[in-house]
């Protein structure tokens, strides 16, 4: 394949991880790592730097519209990151002693439960119900942000704060053991323990994964795996699928994101299963 | 400062019966009545207002956006420029091999100034990655000093901690 060919389509397909990441807030690994290795025949080492580069692009690509438009809680992505990246932490230093096949098919299941549960509650809820958790209360982390669909300000509480921490840790250990980043994991944890609206999730989730790619995309780059010729088209195109996807996220109703989070999170778990099953049979 | 108006503390006598004119009416509207007032119940409506903070922010990481993907553009044009002149076909694993793909890569900061001297394509490209890949740190940076101006120091600590953890997980990890 010549190479303007292979960039361009790198290219192309980025545009596409893109607009899903900033829609959904779980980062554009789950696109960019099979398109890359599996369609254009990339080294996985390579799909995995570019992957990371990926990830920041969206990142910035969808915070630079979603902060000032009120719809990320940074407090509560900082407050949920220190709990995450202690995890990957100590999910890196555990490497090598815990098998990596349970790992992917104990991630298959949670992230099946988690669209699952989703799922029973899709039509969503009126977020001024929820009570606010005393944890938020004392570190202010309920909010409000302007619906462009719904033409009012939504105002909403945070439950379930402890919860929603020690899942972080764990997902944090997760994505530490796997090298996957823990998007597909924050969203569904805001969803449905915290019950922050979909947007806010999506969004506060799109804040926390460009920070937490900061760390692996440089330990990438100091190994080599960042490669210009292929990680140069990913950034581009991720970052013009960011610049689209984010006004498309304001206009879209809760509703429909959680429909395609959900569909997203179903074959996301499959991928995991497929890859548990597959490193148990190999 | 701006505070945020949602967990405003319930002010005056009227503020400090709420709850118990609440539990004396034991009627349920009354109790979530006494709980927005409380401030643990999300009131519906109210302020909208971009904050000056958010605004900063946002322009930062746009700046960051603009630099990093002029860089890569203008690194990637050149790259491929360079390896289509050549007369021959290129393709990926042709140009991984050479020089401008990448041959051998830049792994660090340092590198990357040295061969932008040499001026080599694939360090622009790298150049801009990098500038991609530090624009989260700005956001994380421009939030401390928010925390720190609001005198919210519980903030202070928690951004503090994730600019440590994240700094030593990229030594730790870039050393290894």
């Amino acid at each position: 394949m010549d190479v303007l060919i292979f960039a361009l389509l790198t290219f192309l397909g980025a545009v596409g991880a893109g607009v899903l990441g900033a829609l959904l807030g779980l980062g554009g690994g789950i696109i960019v790592i099979p398109l890359l290795t599996l369609l254009l025949g990339v080294d996985i080492h390579h799909a995995i730097g570019a992957s990371a580069v990926a990830v920041i692009a969206t990142s910035s690509g969808a915070a630079a519209s979603f902060v000032r438009q009120g719809l990320t809680n940074r407090r509560v992505a900082l407050f949920l990151q220190i709990a995450a990246t202690l995890g990957a932490v100590s999910g890196a230093v555990a490497t090598g002693y815990v098998g990596g096949q349970a790992l992917y098919l104990i991630l298959a299941a949670v992230l099946t439960f988690s669209a699952l549960a989703m799922f029973r509650r899709r039509r969503g809820e009126s977020s001024s119900q929820v009570i606010d958790h005393p944890w938020s209360a004392r570190l202010r982390l309920s909010g409000s942000y302007r619906d462009q669909v719904e033409g009012q300000v939504v105002r909403y509480g945070v439950a379930g704060v402890p919860q929603a921490v020690g899942v972080m840790y764990a997902a944090g250990i997760v994505s530490g053991l796997l090298g996957i980043g823990g998007g597909a994991l924050q969203v569904p944890t805001m969803d449905i323990l915290m019950r922050m609206p979909v947007k806010v999730s999506s969004a506060t989730s799109n804040f926390m994964i460009g920070v937490t790619a900061v760390a692996s995309a440089g330990i990438y780059f100091a190994r080599g795996d960042i490669v210009p010729v292929i990680a140069g088209p990913v950034a581009l195109g991720v970052l013009l699928g960011a610049l689209l996807g984010a006004p498309l996220m304001v206009r879209l109703r809760g509703t429909a994101i959680r429909r395609v989070l959900i569909l997203v999170l179903v074959v996301v778990a499959a991928q995991m299963a497929v890859k548990g099953l597959g490193l148990i049979i190999g | 400062m701006a505070q945020r108006q949602a967990v405003a503390p319930p002010t005056g006598i009227a503020g400090r019966l709420g709850p118990a004119i609440g539990w004396a009416r034991r009627g349920v509207p009354a109790k979530r009545e006494a709980l927005v007032e409380a401030g643990r119940l999300a009131r519906p409506g109210g302020a909208d207002r971009a904050r000056p903070i958010e605004l900063v922010i946002s322009r930062t990481l746009r700046a960051g956006i603009l630099v990093a993907s002029a860089l890569v553009a203008l690194g990637l044009v050149l790259l491929l420029f360079g390896a289509y002149a050549g007369g021959a076909h290129p393709t990926l694993a042709s140009v991984l091999a050479s020089a401008e793909g990448g041959q051998p890569v830049l792994r660090s900061p340092a590198e990357v100034i040295t061969a932008l001297g040499r001026f080599e394509p694939n360090a622009l490209v790298d150049l801009g990655l990098l500038v991609l890949i530090v624009t989260p740190v700005a956001s994380l940076l421009l939030s401390w000093l928010q925390f720190w101006l609001e005198r919210d120091y519980a903030f202070v600590v928690i951004t503090s901690s994730v600019l440590v953890i994240t700094a030593g997980s990229l030594l730790w990890g870039a050393i290894r």
